[in-house]
């Protein structure tokens, strides 16, 4: 469902909010001094951007306005499907069951209409962005490549007439890109920093962080952290071609900077790498006065990295929403049992359980404590009723201690079975109650 | 035409093979692209349509591509066109240019008074 997908997008892209700041924060710190591994805090960025995947935990973990959203549009999501749903005898025995619901509940509120308009037409739009996004660029890739299929390969470089300046372009075969009127010792200038950045195989990292700005559009400081990601690959790649170059040679590279600086770049796509970008300012002042990298940046800054990249994977969870990712069959209890879920806890909860059928157990959740048996409509464990282990993962989702669950076993009087929770006296065998109770309850 | 025409290295290229071999079939060319430059198809057919736009050659209905202008011609309007530039069109500047630089040499001497005498 798109939107649910919408929904985990937004909930990544909150929490990618702290490491992005994180990361920019530490850059200024470091101040050039460990370009390198400023890149690689770059890509653990672009990985955060990408996985969908958030733990959620009730204690530890960045507040998250997403995950409120989710748990709101669980709520309404509900409610909605409740009003729509067709008169089944589900739906009858519902409102025959003598619960006390409280207002938060209450599946007639209406109040929760609007966030779900909301909700949904975000979705609509976050989905229209990404398209957008999508074929935006890729009709920019297919002409650029056009333009380059008419060019010579000479010792393994293309030349080309079309480009003003050199980069890397492809993704699987990736080739260094040469404007033909680029020569002599340009040229070999030139050469030097698209070999560096084809050797790093920097493309491959430039194309992920373009599939995390497909997701994530909307969000400016995913724009903000791959502008800045480019900054410091560029650094970095300056760094490492004139390492081994003479003071001449260095003259060299700066010259060719300057000069392909101001022939315009009109090839500004995101997925190529430029030889000069906006910011070559900074390059001049990396190359010319460069800091002295010290190991003890280095290895600070990839601490910072893993650190705080693992802390954003944790979000603090929303109650009664425990985890946004969740897996199929919760997903499908929530569909055919809405019932069950998102009820208040405060006065603890029951599980009515029969056994129709010897060993067949069929649960109902309701909320309260010291609810009759009587209460429970039979009709309804054998149309509603859930196996144990549904149960136990409904369960699951609330955030309530064990000893304010109280499982109540109903005797199934409609039974041609009796024995287990249907002893003739109407007591229960303590043994199979045992065992029932560790199905239910266990983690 | 008279302004000069600007070609790329790769056009120059490609344009000084379609002179040594004019006139020649376009699906010829096809195949010496894709033998010498790895080009398919549509990229030489791009390249030799920019050439006849340009003005340089000429296409006829069978696909025989032959020159409008011979590369001598078009070097020397080439040239020109680089004395108009950066000269302001003064030939005179543009050879002192040379003599400031280096000495010329006895045979370049006796080159230019023939070209001159002629």
């Amino acid at each position: 469902m798109p939107v649910r997908l919408f929904l985990l997008i937004l909930a990544i892209s909150f929490q990618s909010v702290v490491i992005i700041l994180c990361t920019l924060l530490f850059r200024k710190i470091s101040n050039r001094r460990c370009n390198r591994a400023m890149c690689f805090l770059w890509t653990l960025v672009a990985v955060r951007l990408l996985l969908p995947i958030s733990f959620a935990s009730h204690k530890a973990g960045i507040p998250n306005p997403a995950n409120y959203l989710t748990a709101e549009y669980e709520v309404a999501a509900q409610a909605d499907r409740h009003a729509s749903a067709d008169n089944t005898i589900s739906n009858q025995h519902i409102s025959d069951l003598p619960i006390p619901v409280s207002n938060t509940a209450d599946f007639s509120n209406t109040a929760h209409t609007p966030l779900l308009i909301i909700i949904r037409t975000a979705s609509f739009i976050w989905i229209l962005g990404v398209l957008f996004f999508c074929v935006y660029n890729i009709i920019a890739y297919i002409k650029l490549r056009v333009k380059l299929s008419e060019s010579i390969s000479e010792d393994n470089i293309m030349l080309c007439d079309h480009i003003h300046i050199p980069f890397v372009f492809g993704l699987f075969r990736p080739r260094i890109f040469i404007p033909s009127n680029l020569a002599g010792d340009s040229r070999r200038d030139a050469i030097a920093h698209e070999s560096v950045h084809l050797n790093r195989k920097d493309n491959l990292l430039r194309f992920l962080y373009i599939c995390a700005l497909a997701l994530h559009w909307f969000n400016p400081f995913a724009w903000i952290a791959f502008r800045t990601f480019d900054r410091d690959l560029e650094l970095a790649c300056d760094d490492s071609a004139i390492s081994s170059m003479t003071k001449e040679e260095k003259d060299s590279y700066v010259n060719t900077l300057l000069m392909l600086s101001c022939s315009g770049n009109r090839n500004a796509l995101i997925h190529i790498s430029s030889f000069s970008n906006g910011l070559v300012r900074e390059r001049l002042v990396n190359i010319l006065s460069p800091q002295k990298s010290s190991r003890g940046a280095v290895i600070a800054c990839l601490t910072i990295g893993v650190v705080v990249f693992s802390t954003s994977l944790i979000t603090h969870a929303h109650e009664n929403v425990s985890v946004v990712f969740e897996n199929d069959t919760l997903q499908a209890l929530r569909q055919d049992y809405p019932q069950y879920f998102n009820l208040p806890t405060e006065g603890g909860l029951t599980v009515f359980v029969s056994e129709p059928i010897s060993g067949e157990y069929r649960c109902a959740l309701v909320a309260g404590s010291n609810l009759h048996p009587a209460n429970a409509d039979l009709l309804t464990f054998r149309n509603n009723g859930v196996d144990p282990e549904a149960m136990n993962a409904i369960l699951s989702t609330y955030d309530i201690s064990q000893e304010n669950i109280h499982i109540q076993p109903v005797i199934d009087l409609l039974s041609s079975y009796s024995g287990g929770l249907n002893t003739v006296e109407g007591q229960t065998d303590s043994v199979v109650f045992e065992r029932l109770q560790q199905r239910l309850l266990k983690d | 035409m008279d302004q000069g025409i600007l070609l790329g290295e790769i056009e120059g290229r490609f344009a000084d093979i379609i002179w040594e071999k004019a006139p020649i079939s376009s699906s010829a060319l096809v195949k010496i692209g894709a033998a010498e430059f790895n080009w398919k198809r549509t990229t030489t057919h791009n390249v030799i349509r920019r050439l006849t736009a340009k003005g340089l050659f000429s296409r006829d209905e069978n696909g025989i591509v032959s020159p409008m202008i011979s590369k001598e011609d078009f070097q020397a309007l080439q040239s020109r066109r680089f004395v108009d530039i950066v000269f302001n069109g003064s030939l005179p500047m543009f050879v002192s240019g040379f003599v400031k630089n280096n000495t010329l040499s006895e045979d370049d001497v006796k080159q230019i008074l023939t070209l001159l005498g002629k």
